[in-house]
């Protein structure tokens, strides 16, 4: 039996974040696929690219669940800083790549 | 709880970045843990709005062309800007708390609520006829 590191179970919930943002960069990813694939292979690069992205965001948020735990285990603080500013550059990544399947099916002729 | 074998390099790597754990003590785990949640939380609005960029141009919706390129394109920008106010952000409040001073305001709510307004009013501008 494993006691918790505190009543309000924040490692936990902020392990259930880490894991919704994952989640949501999937969808995010998803979306861009379907919506994009008729305007040509670049769009279908940039998703798949965008995916992968996902991919590395789930995990990072594995490694920083169990870098908390051990930290905490160890009565250290859980730090983070590495883990969250790999997470804004994915995410600013795919809204790049976002843009840029936007702007080839534009240039395309696309849907307009 | 069994205890994972611990690595040679924890707690001798020096803490990044150094312009948040330079100073201070460090604070109650929960508030960084908490503070840690709120940056996830604006990493997932601004997926939210790439995915509504994305979805704005490739759906093929009956908006004028160019007003909903346009806010497509600022959608997606706002998605570019937003994780590194986040971060930014992250790293004030955490530094607040390891000096234990009041935390640091934040306006990016508003930066964000101006943003969705702006494309809103794109796409109902769009809706006239032209």
């Amino acid at each position: 039996m494993v006691t918790p590191f505190d009543p309000g179970l924040q490692p936990e919930r902020t392990a259930l974040s880490w894991q919704r943002a994952a989640t949501a960069f999937t969808v995010a990813g998803l979306v861009v696929l379907r919506c994009s694939a008729h305007l040509g292979t670049l769009p279908v690069v940039a998703a798949c690219c965008a995916l992968v992205l996902a991919a590395v965001a789930g995990w990072t948020g594995g490694r920083r669940r169990r870098a908390v735990r051990e930290a905490l285990a160890q009565d250290r603080h859980p730090g983070g800083g590495a883990a969250l500013l790999l997470l804004a550059l994915l995410t600013a990544a795919a809204a790049a790549l976002g843009a840029v399947a936007v702007l080839a099916g534009t240039s395309a002729g696309g849907p307009a | 709880m069994t205890q994972a074998p611990a690595r040679e390099t924890v707690g001798t790597r020096p803490p990044s970045p150094r312009w948040v754990y330079a100073e201070g003590a460090d604070p109650d785990p929960r508030f960084s843990l908490a503070n840690e949640r709120t940056f996830l939380a604006w990493i997932r609005t601004t997926l939210a709005l790439v995915a509504g960029g994305v979805a704005l141009e490739g759906l093929d919706l009956a908006f004028h062309p160019g007003l909903r390129a346009a806010a497509a394109l600022l959608l997606l920008a706002m998605g570019v800007c937003l994780p590194f106010v986040a971060y930014a952000q992250w790293g004030r409040v955490e530094r607040a708390l390891r000096r234990a001073e009041p935390l640091p305001a934040n306006h990016t709510g508003l930066v964000v609520a101006a943003g969705t307004v702006l494309v809103t009013a794109l796409l109902a501008a769009s809706l006239l006829p032209w």
